[in-house]
């Protein structure tokens, strides 16, 4: 064979061959044999100027100015519109500067005066080494250097392929034949078909290879594929699994739009992926899902993300009806808990029976309580990071349901197609018949009310900009006197800019604002009608960044600022009749800044480490007062020394220091991993109740000159193995935990109105750890899962002034150190409709301070108390039983529907909440209350369109 | 501080929800605190015997704390000086005679029990003297809608420092018995077997005593306590020490009170707050953080020895108040009695269905059978009102009346059963 006369080999595919386009495909057939290489040469100089001009147009355009005929299909130019300008450029030049932009390639055919326009492809006019057998390789030594790189070329019969794919293969890039490289880059975004949302942590696979990549948080990931045809599997959880067919031609971007994996409706499942739990380097990260937690027998059938959570392990409250999550033996005050990135500092109603978020709204909740990401701060136990779905951009949808005390609907509204939407949600109470309906003639006249409502605008601009924005409102109210009323409410508002720089880098920039406040109105017969108010406001502005700087290292980097303004209270008389002396106390404020940089860095496939640094400020400011205290004296009235007086913006106090976050994961085998991880952190702000539960009217107070921040320590360990292709999760985890200036406070403390608080609280330090084991079930017919937590809490109050001791100093444990908890979540589908539901719940009962004898002092009797917490009231234990019905599946009707009846406290244990002593005529008696102490069924219908 | 607590009491009123409060016995755990030392020493700066008392912490059973005997005890004052108490009755301990206590001088209470534990409290300071201005009365509608006559106390003060109180005060009332009758129990022969053989047997005579008017006294027993921590100026005024609503018996003719004013420091009032909060009751909504209440009295030379209470220093200043019923409810309806005195009975002198039988030459009574008339009066509960004229007619039915006299209960005919029948010296009339 001649090397001049090289035949040339076309290879095209399914676009030539499925459109039936009789001309060109002749065109081609002839030109597979007969054209011969050579680049084109003309003396034809072309000039022009284009903007948005149709490529079809352009074309044409030169063709009239050429003697050249140009061939294509419509369809290739249609669609596009350029913007080019050139002067006096050659044919092939223009020709390269026009379709610069596209996925055209061009092929010249001189001596017919014939331009041959081709999408993605080359035309390959030598045939690929080897081709006709091996003898000629010794012959030509440079032509083999040079064509190393060059792949082969991608041979694809439609014809061959009849399987039922959804999607067209996709073609990436546009060949250079001055570029062929054996393996090209491909990026890109996993969205959701049905909601928009990207698709995080989708597991995308190469077919036959061992190329696997994840997607990051916003669904972008990023993989080398070899050059040509490859089939790439998508997995995730909650997503169909699917191949495409991909055909890379040069690099490029292929989004990936994906169907939602339909069998996961009916399950109770914890969403994680795939083997999340395995791969990931921090420890101690939990996800809930608010849809999939609908299976789950709650309390007069609400659904409540908070109240799943308190079924995993490490996670708990004091009590039935208590409000506020302990979790890993911290503090209710110790949770950040985030509503689309804003605070939301009460996210309970009705004393915590009920969350305060709409479920239907609700995406889920990340909670972190182990390693807390670098980009988080400022509480020492845990993030709950709660998300509100992006509304549907395609077409109106809707949620509802109606339970005995509730009335709940969402709606998804799409603003522009594809693009933007908006969500909006409200629920409200009417529990007030329940309170009448109750034979006590006490609470008959009490009511107790509560509202939430929602708003999201989501707006994906573009692939690199999406802009969201979430107005939220609660209320709750309630009088259990008639002359009384109180109410709290919770009211937040974020913004958050998602921006793309490059393939790289990626930010947002979040502004929020949240407020909380509660009130009481008394309005009795006597002259002592008041209002009070209390109320704390925070605005944030927080910038984050996340640079794939690569292979091996991932940066996450940001900067926030915060400023507070808390009202800590006053009270108002109210009407002209009142002889309540108004109080007011002065106003605080205080600005929080942090600023953080964290690398998650892949050492090998099997050690990742990720080391975070962040460093947190605080600084207590004017307008105010602040005492100082004696030296070597405990604090109180008479040891002050002095009184000192900051004008407005005059810094009181600063605070701060570094943080670290370190994690690291090795992986033993894909499915089995050992994760470790240390993080401290600060923590400013407190909540100030001398009740041992948080009700209401606890008020958050700033640190200041005499309250020192907290610190806290946290190192875990955890083993983490999935079996069956992730069916089966199993997790065990340790922890050790250290905290610093704890705030409890003295016995009988005044706290409410008190100005001079630091003369009640002690702060000191607490030390809690734990065993956790988790074993869950994703799949199938039974599914749920199983916890067990071994767990302590303990503080200490030591000081050498007896009245800031408690327990002579010792550690003691605190009121929700439960050392035993089992939890049991499961759910049994029957067919697809039917399926049954059950919560069980074991607690060792919680600490308590006993009565232990009578003292006579002052001629009366009174109650001689233990040591602190030094007993325990009995073990809690529960089951709940629910059903659930969906709606039938005939495509025609109004709306799907799910019917849950459930059975709250079968057993109808009366678990004692709390029990207290009173002394009643000379006598003490012990009595212990319950909150739910017969078994509590309900109905609920809950519609979907 | 009296008016926050109230308003925190509110949300203890509630009880729950669904869930039920329902009373249970404790395990027994009283052992864990075999008998903590409980110190009650509250001294003022009266010139006057001090009483200091110790017990010992007592299970809830128990009706009585144990007394503590033996134990050494004695003030020091910043000078060095002692002053001994002497055990003149269980648990009691005395000063050998009237003292005084100095104003700002510093005192520290040292007790040694027969163990050989020793205690001693933190050094306290006695108080500045703080006059009761005035206490007077007021007719006005309380916080539970009742309608009543307020005890208000005013005093000043020109420390710059708020100033705590803690009151306590000593009601004397007049009491007219409804139902006196100038006739009373003579003889009560309840002997079957008497020389006169005549059987049981119930006489009246002129009484010898006057039990017509009375003077009854009660004193306060729960913790009252003011400061002037909220307020603009140093003053107290108005506050309200006792409040008695116009179903209170004690104002229906003359009454008087002694206002009795502890001026203490902050740590004495915060003690007597915390201890107030204990005793009161709460519910999920309110709980106190309940614990060992410390006082400032320490544990010197023991690991395991607990002690309760306070060395409580105070100056005192006292006022007393008269006023009568007609000064603020004239031509209104009294107070009803302190008992319903409605109901007059005549109990019989010989139960239905008496019997006696002779057996072996003695007679003896059947069954438990006794005289519901003679029991009722031995037990001091039934008061001569007059002769049943009817007494041993026979009705229609052929039944005898057993009753020979008509009765009330003894409160309605003797005022003694609540007050002595003299006067005491403070009482002024009109």
């Amino acid at each position: 064979m001649s090397n001049s006369t090289k035949p040339i080999i076309f290879i095209g595919y399914s676009p030539f061959l499925a459109v039936k386009s009789s001309r060109f495909f002749f065109i081609l057939l002839v030109a597979l044999f007969t054209i011969i290489a050579t680049r084109a040469q003309t003396e034809v100089k072309l000039s022009g100027d284009y903007l948005n001009t149709s490529l079809k147009e352009v074309i044409l355009k030169i063709e009239s100015e050429t003697a050249y005929q140009i061939y294509f299909i419509d369809e290739w130019v249609s669609n596009d519109s350029i913007s080019v300008s050139f002067q006096n450029l050659e044919l092939v030049d223009a020709l390269n500067k026009i379709l610069e932009e596209t996925t055209l390639n061009y092929y010249v055919k001189e001596d017919e005066k014939r331009i041959f326009l081709l999408e993605n492809t080359i035309v390959y006019d030598e045939l690929p080494r080897g081709f006709f057998g091996r003898e000629e390789t010794s012959s030509n030594p440079n032509s083999v250097a040079v064509r190393t790189n060059a792949p082969p070329p991608t041979f694809y019969n439609e014809n061959t392929r009849k399987t039922k794919r959804k999607y067209a293969v996709a073609r990436v890039g546009k060949s250079d034949p001055n570029n062929l490289r054996e393996t090209y880059n491909l990026k890109g975004r996993a969205i959701n078909a049905r909601t928009g949302e990207a698709v995080q942590d989708l597991a995308i696979r190469i077919k036959g290879s061992s190329i696997i990549t994840v997607t990051n948080e916003s669904g972008n990931y990023e993989l080398e594929l070899p050059a040509g045809y490859n089939v790439i599997s998508v997995r995730a959880m909650g997503i169909a699994a699917s191949e495409r067919e991909v055909i890379m031609y040069n690099d490029g971007s292929l989004d990936l739009v994906l169907e939602e994996g339909l069998q996961q409706l009916d399950e109770v499942v914890v969403e994680a992926d795939a083997a999340k739990n395995v791969e990931e380097a921090i420890t101690g990260s939990e996800q809930i899902d608010s849809e999939e937690s609908k299976n789950i027998p709650l309390v007069l059938g609400e659904r409540d993300i908070l109240q799943v959570a308190k079924a995993l392990p490490g996670i708990s409250s004091a009590g039935e009806g208590a409000t506020g999550l302990n979790v890993r033996g911290g503090k209710t005050d110790q949770n950040l808990v985030l509503l689309d990135d804003a605070v939301i500092y009460n996210p309970q109603h009705f004393f915590g029976i009920f969350q305060a978020l709409n479920p239907f709204t609700t995406k889920g909740v990340d909670i972190y309580k182990g390693a807390i990401p670098v980009e988080f701060g400022g509480r020492l136990s845990s993030v709950f990071d709660i998300r509100t779905k992006n509304g549907n951009v395609e077409e109106i949808a809707g949620e509802g349901s109606i339970g005995p005390v509730t009335g709940n609907l969402a709606l998804e509204l799409p603003l522009k197609k594809d693009h933007s939407s908006l969500v909006i949600g409200a629920r409200g109470a009417y529990a007030d018949w329940i309170l009448r309906s109750l034979d006590d003639e006490s609470l008959n006249n009490s009511n107790a009310s509560f509202f939430d409502g929602i708003m999201k605008y989501h707006n994906k601009i573009n692939d690199n900009n999406e802009v969201k924005a979430t107005a939220y409102y609660s209320r709750d109210a309630f009088s259990i006197t008639s002359d009384s009323l109180y109410n709290y409410s919770n009211r937040l508002f974020s913004t958050r800019w998602d921006h793309r720089f490059n393939e790289k880098t990626t930010g947002a920039l979040v502004l929020g604002n949240s407020n909380y406040g509660f009130g009481i109105d008394f309005d009795g017969e006597a002259n002592t009608d008041f209002n009070l108010d209390y109320s704390i406001n925070e605005t944030e502005l927080k910038y984050k960044l996340r640079t794939i700087l690569n292979d091996k290292n991932s940066l996450d980097y940001g900067i926030s600022a915060k400023y507070y303004s808390v009202n800590p209270g006053s009270i108002q008389p109210d009407g002209n009749e009142s002889n309540i002396s108004p109080i007011f106390i002065d106003d605080e404020q205080a600005i929080e800044g942090a600023l953080y940089l964290g690398d998650e860095i892949k050492l090998s496939d099997k050690l990742l480490v990720d080391l975070g640094v962040r460093y947190a400020f605080f600084a207590a400011l004017g307008s105010g007062t602040q005492r100082t205290y004696q030296d070597g004296l405990p604090r109180n009235e008479s040891t002050v020394q002095d009184t000192i007086s900051y004008g407005g913006g005059e810094v009181i106090e600063t605070y701060g220091g570094p943080e670290a976050r370190v994690s690291a994961r090795y992986l033993f085998t894909p499915d089995f991993s050992i994760k470790a991880s240390f993080n401290n952190s600060y923590q400013f702000l407190h909540t100030l109740s001398n009740n041992t539960t948080v009700s209401p009217i606890d008020t958050w107070k700033l640190s200041d000159l005499n309250i020192k921040p907290q610190t806290g320590y946290q190192a875990s360990l955890g083993l983490y193995k999935n079996f069956k292709e992730n069916e089966y999760e199993v997790s065990l985890e340790g922890y050790y935990k250290l905290m610093d200036n704890v705030l409890d406070f003295k016995t009988g403390a005044d706290l409410f109105l008190n100005e001079n608080v630091e003369t009640e609280v002690l702060q000191g330090d607490g030390k809690a750890y734990g065993v956790e084991f988790l074993l869950k079930k994703n799949k199938g017919r039974l599914n749920g899962w199983l916890g067990y937590t071994y767990s302590r809490s303990l503080y200490r109050f030591a000081s050498e002034f007896s009245e800031e001791r408690v327990n002579n100093g010792e550690f003691f444990p605190s009121n929700f150190d439960k050392p035993h908890d089992v939890s049991l979540i499961a759910n049994y589908r029957f067919t697809r409709r039917y399926s049954v539901s059950a919560n069980f719940v074991y607690q060792t009962g919680r600490p308590v301070t006993y009565p232990i004898g009578t003292f006579r002092f002052n001629n009366a009797d009174f109650v001689a108390f233990s040591n602190r917490n030094e007993f325990r009231i009995p073990d809690f234990f529960r089951l709940d039983l629910g059903v659930n019905i969906e709606g039938n599946h005939k495509k025609q009707k109004l709306a799907h529907s799910f019917v849950t009846i459930s059975v709250y406290n079968v057993l109808g244990r009366n678990n004692p909440y709390s029990v207290f002593f009173v002394t009643e005529d000379g006598e003490v008696k012990a009595l212990q209350s319950s909150i739910f102490a017969i078994p509590i069924p309900s109905i609920t219908y809950n519609f979907k369109f | 501080m009296k008016k926050k607590i109230k308003w925190l009491s509110l949300l203890c009123l509630s009880p729950v929800f669904f869930g039920c409060v329902e009373e249970f016995e404790p395990e027994n755990i009283t052992e864990v605190l075999e008998g903590a030392l409980v110190v009650d020493a509250r001294i003022s700066d009266q010139n006057m015997q001090h009483t200091i008392f110790l017990t010992r912490t007592f299970p809830f059973e128990a009706a009585m704390p144990i007394q503590e005997s033996g134990a050494q005890v004695n003030i020091l004052d910043d000078l060095g000086n002692s002053i001994n108490f002497l055990e003149t009755a269980p648990g009691t301990y005395n000063t050998s005679s009237a003292i005084t206590l100095q104003h700002n001088r510093a005192y520290t209470l040292e007790i040694t029990t027969v163990d050989g534990v020793r205690y001693s409290s933190n050094a306290e300071a006695m108080p500045s003297r703080v006059e009761v201005a005035e206490v007077h009365a007021e007719r006005r509608v309380n916080s539970s809608e009742t309608e009543g006559i307020a005890i208000l106390v005013d005093n000043q003060d020109k420390a710059s420092q708020p100033n705590y109180f803690r009151y306590e005060y000593d009601e004397t009332y007049k009491v007219v018995a409804p139902d006196f009758n100038p006739f009373t129990w003579d003889v009560i022969d309840y002997d079957f077997f008497c020389e006169d053989d005549d059987g049981w047997e119930v006489t009246v005579a002129p009484r010898g005593e006057d039990a017509n008017i009375c003077f009854a006294n009660e004193k306060s027993n729960d913790i009252i306590l003011a400061s002037t921590a909220n307020l603009t100026s140093n003053n107290l005024d108005d506050y309200e020490v006792r409040f008695l609503g116009t179903d209170n018996y004690a104002i229906s003719h003359r009454y008087s009170i002694l206002v009795k004013q502890y001026h203490h420091d902050i740590n004495a009032a915060s003690f007597f707050n915390s201890l107030n909060d204990f005793s009161s009751s709460e519910s999920i909504f309110s709980n106190v953080q309940t614990g060992q209440l410390e006082g400032n009295i320490n544990v010197e030379n023991s690991d395991v020895a607990i002690v309760f209470g306070y060395f409580e220093l105070s100056s005192y200043s006292e006022k007393r108040l008269f006023f009568n019923y007609e000064d603020f409810f004239p031509n209104e309806p009294l107070p009803p009695y302190i008992i319903n005195c409605d109901f007059t009975s005549g109990p019989e002198l010989y139960p239905e269905g008496f019997h006696a039988t002779v057996i072996d030459g003695k007679v003896v009574i059947d069954g438990t059978s006794n005289s519901p008339l003679i029991d009722g009066i031995l037990a001091g509960l039934l008061g001569y009102v007059g002769d049943n004229e009817n007494y041993l007619e026979v009705d229609e039915a052929g039944e005898a009346d057993g009753s020979p006299f008509l009765t009330k209960a003894l409160g309605c005919v003797d005022c003694r059963v609540y007050g002595n029948n003299t006067p005491p010296d403070f009482w002024i009339e009109e």
